[in-house]
């Protein structure tokens, strides 16, 4: 399970972006996202948590708490 | 058509800015490479960006906001020609001229086909900026500007960005400027940082095309069905707010994207037309999901190959398999195209389909009922099939006639509709 901040962090972020609730069991598709919001997206991602953001992880995450997920791993990872 | 009267022209010149000169990016020698194959029947890559003011202003207004617009992007006061080597190389300009053409015009006009056909001529990029503007003027004062240009310089995702900028610098109150979000990367930024892309990625994407061009070598589609019609390529468009409706829900539903759901209903009328039950497509990429390029104006689309399974089961079954290829296809999205270019088997052309699906920005144009248009015929073209996609407003297939013909051209674009609505109702 993603730290619970990253999750917060990631479902706010896609709500600015889409204008939208958004859920952790939505996905970034399900919420009508396009090659427009990906860009928007990946972006305030990357500002949020001061870090390159892989598209594949937006694009290929099944639900916004995976996404989350991924990127909680990947901020531990830089930490150990 | 007759050019409308001309009432006045007007220059702008710009001076002080910085000027320097480097490769092309890979894009940008993708698009140098389709101009030089299409020249001199390039114009109809050049692209209008048309704005309709709420407010008249003076020309003056016009003036400065082109000017900050060249301060701004690069690309703009852009010149391309090629160096000793033959190479092309892009010159940015510190200096020089735009010219300003204004036309009377009643406000309200601002179809396409209404403006001069000299707008939209086809540029010499070796000793001209990329860019022409027009002014519509009523009572000496400008109620729309349209811009033309060169898609060497901007792809759709630029044109938006420059369309925006336009609005808030002849809409917006005082110190307008202050509005506008700073660039990001220009293309001579973008071409240094690929000398020095990591060889890693650089080897699996030229894996990855290497196993789609055996591939699609093995699919020939290309021998004409007929005799060509004169001219040969026709573009019809189906606009259909009822469609894009469906194909909103569907992919909303099976949680991919529309983009891909679209393409699964063009092609399965055209895989039936072509008598295959896979198509190769050539799919043309944004590769814009970098922030470094959020607010870069520049041509960065790049095509990569993809394999469209259109035999499929279900048409639901065909949008995920697309979306899976879209999704493979565009992690290879950026590539040196002088690089891929070797690796399709000598003789063994890439026998394709183009999609293009350029996405929504601000409110869907509403179109009452469903309707068909012929854009344009033309006697030359560099492709066989084009398919694209306004998301949300319309779909249009450019066709060689001999391989398919005008008439089952628009039965493909009918066919798309009654294919997406009626996967709505399986939702």
């Amino acid at each position: 399970m993603a730290a619970i901040s990253t999750l917060r962090t990631v479902l706010t972020v896609a709500e600015t972006v889409f204008g939208t609730r958004v859920d952790a069991d939505d996905n970034f598709f399900s919420v009508g996202g396009d090659s427009v919001s990906a860009v928007e997206l990946i972006a305030r991602l990357h500002e949020a948590f001061d870090r390159e953001i892989d598209p594949e992880v937006i694009l290929e995450s099944d639900t916004f708490a995976e996404m989350a997920e991924s990127l909680h791993a990947l901020r531990m990872n830089e930490s150990a | 058509m007759r050019n409308p009267p001309q009432d006045d022209v007007h220059t702008l010149r710009f001076t002080g800015l910085r000027h320097r000169k480097g490769p092309l990016t890979w894009s940008q020698r993708s698009m140098w490479n389709n101009i030089q194959r299409l020249k001199p029947d390039d114009r109809h890559l050049n692209q209008l960006l048309r704005l309709t003011l709420p407010e008249a202003v003076p020309v003056e207004r016009v003036s400065q906001a082109v000017r900050e617009l060249l301060g701004r992007h690069e690309a703009l006061r852009t010149t391309y020609s090629t160096d000793a080597r033959g190479t092309p190389v892009q010159q940015v300009q510190g200096a020089g001229e735009v010219t300003l053409v204004a036309y009377r015009r009643e406000p309200g006009t601002d179809a396409a086909e209404t403006w001069p056909p000299s707008l939209t001529e086809r540029f010499e990029l070796d000793t001209h900026l990329p860019l022409r503007v027009a002014l519509g003027l009523h009572d000496g004062m400008v109620c729309n500007v349209v811009l033309c240009l060169s898609h060497l310089a901007t792809d759709a995702y630029s044109n938006r960005i420059l369309r925006d900028e336009l609005r808030t610098l002849l809409t917006a109150g005082s110190d307008p400027r202050r509005l506008l979000e700073p660039p990001t990367a220009q293309p001579l930024d973008l071409a240094s940082e690929q000398q020095e892309s990591s060889p890693e990625r650089l080897a699996a994407t030229y894996a990855y095309w290497r196993e789609l061009m055996a591939s699609a070598a093995r699919t020939r589609f290309d021998a004409p069905t007929g005799a060509p019609m004169s001219p040969r390529f026709w573009h019809g468009e189906y606009s259909s707010q009822e469609m894009f409706e469906a194909s909103s829900a569907v992919a909303k539903h099976a949680r991919i994207s529309e983009a891909a759901v679209l393409l699964a209903a063009m092609f399965a009328p055209l895989g039936g037309e072509l008598r295959q039950t896979r198509l190769p497509v050539w799919l043309r990429a944004g590769n814009r999901f970098r922030p470094e390029t959020r607010r870069s104006v520049t041509y960065l689309c790049q095509n990569v190959p993809m394999m469209c399974e259109v035999g499929s089961a279900g048409f639901r079954d065909a949008a995920v398999q697309a979306h899976r290829s879209m999704m493979r296809a565009s992690r290879h999205s950026s590539y040196d195209p002088d690089r891929v270019a070797g690796l399709a088997a000598p003789g063994a052309p890439f026998p394709s389909v183009t999609y293009n699906a350029i996405g929504r920005h601000g409110p869907a144009r509403s179109v009452a009922g469903d309707r068909f248009r012929w854009i344009e015929k033309l006697d030359h073209e560099g492709i066989l099939i084009f398919a694209n996609v306004f998301m949300g407003s319309s779909v249009s297939l450019l066709a060689d006639s001999a391989l398919l013909p005008p008439d089952r051209l628009h039965t493909c674009l009918r066919e798309t509709k009654h294919i997406l609505v009626s996967a709505n109702r399986e939702c």
